[in-house]
């Protein structure tokens, strides 16, 4: 999908304009910022808008999440840690007592 | 009152009017060019007169097919008068905040992008490829020249492709840096918008009773003056505003020019 994000009164509201005109492009839209799907209209709107409004519009791309792309040993944890009896322990003190990946060595690895 | 003495010199004669009361009714006169010259823009006609004020670019012109959002109009007719609000410190911090942010921020593009990760990538491998290659031909004796030439050749496209990468990492945190000084621009742009407003509701609060008055006094049987007709609505900011401008009227509302003048306390051209 394209990530569109403005950063100017103008810029925000040609994209809620673009918003409006082509809805069946926009997958979500938030205030000043907007994803589209991935098509080549949608990148000759985000690239329009870049041309008339120049950095004050960025545009990303960027990808569908799937939970199954991340280690099951992550998907638990999460699970684990949003499911504990103690609210105010955090992270790092509960993984260490179980079988549950730090916070350092999760930081140093990219998602597939 | 009085109205300071207004001059006006039309391109098709020589002679100069002045006063502060014009009836051009019976003359060919371009009101775009005559406001134009009230205004000190490029115009045939020359006006010498006070500098207009941001209500008379709302409500110096009186049609009967003219805009109007009445109540922006009367907070600057609010502000012609010189009131002040609560929220008028905040507006000058936020506008001098906002001056010295956009000050500081530039327009440079840098150069799109830099090469594919996966061309990096394939290089690495590549190069390592190579090297297990050429351990492997020396354990067997074999001649290794053109295989060194290789590794040789694809290490330097590497590390021009590496430099490369390098660079354009550099200018993407360069457009985030960019990025980021627009991104408090726009917030102050908001925080300024909305101190702007909460100026015009507290004027328009204030001068709600007195506009009021003046609608019924051109339309007695008017209902929610913010909803009258926009030159009924505009006749009654002009009056509530100070006005030292001339007003151009082109809309029958009163028996007489000079009643008008009277009325809106202000000098005006009828046409």
């Amino acid at each position: 999908m394209l990530l569109v994000v403005t950063y100017s009164r103008a810029a925000r509201r040609t994209l809620r304009n673009v918003c409006s005109a082509h809805e069946e492009s926009v997958v979500r839209q938030f205030g000043r910022a907007a994803m589209f799907e991935a098509t080549e209209l949608s990148a000759f709107h985000a690239l329009r808008m870049q041309e008339k409004h120049g950095l004050d519009v960025e545009i990303d791309r960027v990808e569908r999440f799937e939970p199954a792309s991340v280690p099951e040993s992550v998907r638990e944890a999460a699970t684990a840690y949003e499911n504990r009896d103690t609210p105010s322990l955090p992270y790092r003190q509960f993984a260490s007592g179980r079988d549950h990946p730090d916070p350092a060595s999760m930081r140093g690895e990219p998602l597939e | 009152m009085g109205s300071e003495v207004v001059r006006i010199e039309l391109d098709d004669e020589r002679s100069q009017l002045s006063g502060t009361v014009f009836d051009l009714r019976e003359r060919t006169v371009d009101r775009t060019s005559l406001v134009a010259a009230i205004r000190d823009e490029d115009s045939p006609y020359t006006v010498e007169c006070v500098t207009p004020g941001p209500v008379h670019d709302r409500v110096g012109i009186i049609t009967a097919s003219m805009g109007l959002n009445s109540r922006t109009a009367l907070a600057a007719a609010g502000r012609s008068r010189g009131l002040e609000t609560q929220y008028d410190d905040r507006i000058d911090r936020l506008a001098g905040e906002l001056d010295d942010l956009t000050a500081a921020i530039d327009d440079e593009r840098e150069p799109p992008s830099g090469p594919p990760p996966t061309a990096v990538a394939r290089l690495r491998e590549r190069t390592a490829e190579l090297r297990g290659q050429i351990e492997a031909l020396e354990a067997t004796g074999a001649d290794v020249t053109d295989a060194r030439a290789r590794l040789r050749e694809t290490a330097a496209r590497r590390s021009e492709l590496e430099t490369k990468r390098i660079a354009a990492e550099q200018s993407r945190e360069r457009t985030r840096e960019r990025r980021d000084r627009r991104e408090r621009r726009l917030r102050l742009e908001d925080r300024l918008a909305n101190a702007r407003r909460d100026a015009r509701a507290a004027l328009v609060a204030r001068l709600r009773e007195e506009y009021a008055r003046a609608v019924s006094a051109i339309v007695p049987e008017a209902g929610e003056p913010f909803e009258a007709p926009a030159p009924t609505a505009a006749l009654a900011v002009c009056r509530v505003a100070r006005i030292r401008a001339p007003v151009v009227l082109a809309v029958d509302h009163f028996e007489t020019v000079e009643d008008g003048a009277d009325w809106l306390d202000a000098p005006v051209v009828r046409l």
